[in-house]
């Protein structure tokens, strides 16, 4: 199709003179015909950074990815959309700044038969209408941070409700979730079991030092506040052998109803209640642990139908940890980017979302798969404050400290070939269990934080938890800065609250439109404290909303 | 027996398991006295004459509107089906390059498709963790669409290869990201065989590639991100039957030779390999030539034989397509350099059945068909 607007100009620099679209000459407009790097398209062609300007100066809502089409007179469109938005050239402003830039506007009067905007065959649909504006987020982090929660909370406050075969999903993935919980307890009870008997043995040898005897046996006490009956024992053995094999998802979920008495009975074991308050030696269980424990038996019945505190207490999404994404609108209006207009009938223009979440368990130095998201617009890293005294291991089976283990995954993302210009946006959650944490465990005991030397209190009125907070967040900002050179953005939560979900979907927002605009608007500077916000800002915001 | 007790047993074991890999390593290079292009330049053999005219692009496949990931021919008809990160599962007749289908995927990220052998469904997998099937033959839904016929899950991790299993309709062997292979019941959906996972013999990292042995379907070749490539037999998924160590990087493909008796494989090392499936041996190494100006190596994405094995196509990360000759391990044409040729990373080729045309996938968002032109029809 014969579809022009700028002709006369050296291919690769910007235009000179204005021509209507309708002259059939030469061809289709080549999309690198003024080597435009905007992603904001006109007539097909990719325009250059001076246009877009104009354009944001003539108030055109022009995000990334838009394909527009412009008629002689100067009148715009989305393309395929058949709704004229307006006029590029109307105010008078707009003409004066578009010759201070030598950009040519179309002449005042246009003689002749003006295009009908209605004759859509006249012009060809393209493709990428399907996926127009669509802002695709890739939330990822570690297991436990709290990246499936959010996933979860999102979908509660934007998505439609959960399906038939999701629900059912998520109940197969709890109810087997449960016995790997038992088995991590048994095997620490196992283990806890034998050092127990061990120290009892060393103390009864050393007990006989002074009462020599020619019977070389001592006689062997085997029994300690971690010892199970015979018949838990047995059970015990059987469910830590199909584990080793692998071989626990052949039984479980399938028999989970038939095991449930035993579940119980296990959990209640004052052996295993023992084993269970010292679960920071446990490393793999997890805090909710406890939680689907204690419900062990309706968890197990049949007509179990899990709750919404159940679904957001549940690791993970599916039981086959592929990925999840969801799609979802959100209202562009905010006070604080858009100043008033004075404009109150224009819509408010809203913008889809596509959330994707993605499983860590994948996510190691040679990822093989993240080349699919090079077209996301935003990073969303999610690590869980209270990690700071955590142990995990490794992919190689030693155990590391799990902030550290978030910042070698953190890193490895941001240097990664997909995400060269993509902004991330660090949440860093838990705040509250870190809240509790902070006063007894000191943020030191993670290598990273060693050189933490908070001020003394009573000299501030900020909490050390805030003080280790933004200590935090300083630590991740920096390590961005050194591996590229753009600014981390940073959001402090606590992913079981689902107002905080909603404020940081809604900052992300911002930092999308940040984004969009700061490579033409000098003035776009933002303040410092937009980079690192805590739950302060967020009230900000609520209450202008 | 006490925990501790048994940790130091098991690392022991590893020890000498270690040791016995290494002699076995020393044992084979002495074992090793020549390969596969000395043998043949001994012989006399030269290299093939391929000329530029010799294979030729006759069709370009357009329809896809995001990079092509996998592509798989029907064994009859000419027939093939893409996948691409548009969402869309497309089949097309490679005859007259129309469309047949246009499937429109619940995920977007899929890596892998295959045909049913008789050619009547097709099936894809990817970040979904599970592999979906689609009837050809069925009843469109309101929009348009194909319905999922079958979801095969139970991945627990991302699908990246998957093949049917050649005389056998409803048998399927899927490779994932939690290192394992799995043989599949496409009609009841269940997992017939794990190959691999806790069990010992098995891949410590992702499987990217699976190719199921035409003359013995029992046997199958799988390669992986740990830089090997395992030989299995589905009678027996307790053990692999041997594991094929050289390459330096990631084992993006694996093939079987025409006969059966060996394959070959494409790494992130840049280099292709023959391996012998009875000895073990690697028989041949294909480096290209090195290019001064450029540090970073091309990778080896995808490769396929041709019907005699006499050559081999090996698709590279920065769109060459080499036709290697296999016996004297020389390039003989870079379909890249050609009319026509792709203009992004090369990610999946297939040869037709009966040899006489050669399919690209490319992250230009393309297919295209090359056929024998001239006086050779089939090699």
């Amino acid at each position: 199709m014969f579809l022009y607007y700028f002709v006369y100009w050296q291919e690769g620099e910007k235009p000179d003179q204005i021509i209507s679209s309708k002259l059939n000459v030469g061809g289709k407009l080549q999309p690198d015909a003024s080597n435009g790097n905007t992603q904001v398209f006109i007539n097909g062609r990719e325009i250059t950074k001076l246009e877009l300007r104009v354009l944001k100066l003539a108030n055109v809502q022009c995000p990334r990815g838009t394909h527009f089409w412009v008629y002689d007179d100067g009148s715009y469109e989305e393309e395929g959309q058949n709704i004229i938005r307006g006029k590029i050239w109307e105010k008078a402003s707009t003409r004066l700044i578009c010759s201070l830039f030598s950009l040519p506007t179309p002449p005042e009067n246009t003689p002749g038969l003006r295009e009908d905007a209605s004759a859509p065959s006249s012009r060809l649909i393209p493709e990428y209408l399907e996926q127009k504006r669509v802002q695709k987020l890739l939330l990822l982090g570690l297991e436990g941070s709290g990246s499936s929660t959010i996933f979860k909370q999102a979908k509660f406050l934007y998505g439609s409700k959960f399906s038939a075969e999701e629900m059912q999903s998520m109940k197969l993935m709890i109810q087997s979730n449960l016995y790997k919980y038992l088995s991590i307890l048994l095997e620490g009870r196992e283990q806890f079991e034998d050092e127990a008997l061990e120290e009892k043995r060393n103390r009864g040898l050393y007990a006989d030092e002074s009462h020599p005897s020619e019977e070389s046996e001592v006689k062997e006490d085997c029994s300690c506040i971690y010892s199970i009956n015979q018949r838990l024992k047995h059970f015990s053995d059987w469910l830590l052998e199909i584990v080793a094999m692998g071989d626990l998802d052949a039984f479980f979920p399938a028999a989970t109803r038939e095991y449930a008495p035993v579940v119980e009975e296990i959990w209640r074991d004052p052996a295993i209640q023992e084993t269970y308050k010292r679960r920071n030696e446990l490393h793999s269980l997890p805090n909710v642990a406890g939680y689907f424990l204690d419900k062990a038996i309706e968890v197990s019945s049949n007509e179990y139908e899990p709750t919404e505190k159940d679904i957001l207490y549940a690791e993970g999404v599916t039981d086959c940890h592929g990925l999840v994404f969801l799609e979802f609108s959100l209202d562009d209006q905010s006070m604080i980017s858009d100043p008033p207009t004075g404009r109150f009938d224009c819509p408010s223009s809203q913008t889809k979302y596509q959330l994707i979440r993605v499983d860590s368990k994948g996510l190691n130095e040679g990822c093989r798969w993240l080349e699919m998201f090079e077209d996301i617009r935003a990073v969303i890293f999610c690590v869980s404050l209270s990690d700071y005294d955590q142990m995990w291991p490794r992919d190689s089976g030693d155990l590391c400290n799990k902030m550290i283990l978030s910042k070698a995954l953190f890193e490895n993302i941001v240097n990664h070939p997909s995400f060269q210009d993509t902004p991330f946006v660090l949440l860093l959650n838990k705040y509250d269990t870190f809240e509790e944490k902070i006063d007894k465990i000191p943020l030191t005991v993670c290598e990273w934080f060693s050189d933490f030397s908070p001020v003394k209190p009573h000299h501030t009125n900020q909490s050390l938890a805030s003080h280790a907070y933004y200590f935090i967040a300083v630590k991740f900002k920096d390590l961005y800065a050194s591996l590229c050179d753009r600014k981390l953005f940073v959001f402090q939560m606590k992913a079981l609250e689902r107002s905080t979900i909603d404020d940081a979907f809604k900052y992300i927002r911002e930092v999308l439109k940040w984004d969009d605009m700061k490579d033409d608007n000098v003035f776009a500077v933002l303040d410092e404290s937009f980079y690192t916000t805590d739950a302060t800002y967020s009230n900000y915001l609520r209450q202008d909303l | 027996m006490s925990v501790a007790e048994l940790k130091k047993r098991h690392v022991a074991a590893m020890e000498t398991v270690d040791a016995l890999r290494e002699r076995v390593k020393q044992k084979r290079q002495l074992l090793l006295d020549t390969d596969v292009k000395s043998y043949a330049k001994s012989q006399g053999t030269t290299p093939i004459s391929f000329g530029s005219t010799d294979l030729v692009c006759c069709r370009t496949l357009l329809g896809h509107t995001g990079k092509v990931y996998s592509l798989d021919w029907t064994p009859e008809r000419n027939r093939i089906v893409s996948v691409a990160l548009d969402g869309r599962l497309i089949v097309w007749n490679a005859l007259t390059s129309q469309k047949t289908h246009a499937i429109k995927l619940n995920c977007p990220w899929m890596r892998a498709c295959a045909f049913a052998p008789n050619g009547q469904s097709v099936a894809c997998g990817g970040l979904d963790s599970a592999c979906s099937i689609f009837n050809l033959t069925s009843q469109v839904d309101k929009d348009g669409n194909i319905p999922i016929a079958r979801v095969l899950t139970g991945h627990k991790g991302y699908v990246f290869s998957c093949q049917y299993v050649p005389d056998q309709e409803t048998r399927l062997i899927t490779g994932s990201g939690d290192h394992t292979c799995v043989l599949w019941d496409v009609t009841t959906g269940q997992r017939i065989s794990v190959f691999g996972g806790e069990l010992p013999s098995g891949h410590t990292a992702d499987v990217l590639s699976v190719s199921i042995n035409s003359s013995n379907s029992n046997m199958f070749v799988s390669g992986s991100c740990d830089a090997t490539a395992r030989l299995w037999d589905t009678r027996k998924a307790s053990r692999a039957v041997q594991t094929f160590h050289g390459h330096g990087g990631d084992v993006n493909s694996v093939k079987f030779f025409p006969d059966g008796q060996r394959f070959g494989t494409g790494s992130d090392d840049g280099t292709c390999r023959l391996f012998d499936m009875r000895t073990g041996h690697q028989l041949q190494v294909y480096t290209r030539q090195h290019d001064a100006n450029d540090n970073d190596v091309p990778i080896v994405t995808s490769i396929a034989f041709s019907i005699s094995g006499r050559l081999f196509f090996a698709g590279y990360s920065n769109g060459d397509c080499y036709v290697w000759d296999t016996l004297v391990a020389e390039v003989v044409l870079n379909l890249g350099t050609l009319q026509n040729s792709h203009e992004g990373r090369i990610s999946c080729l297939g040869l037709a059945a009966d040899g006489s045309a050669l399919c690209t996938g490319s992250w230009d968002k393309n297919l295209k068909i090359w056929a024998f032109g001239g006086h050779r029809k089939v090699i």
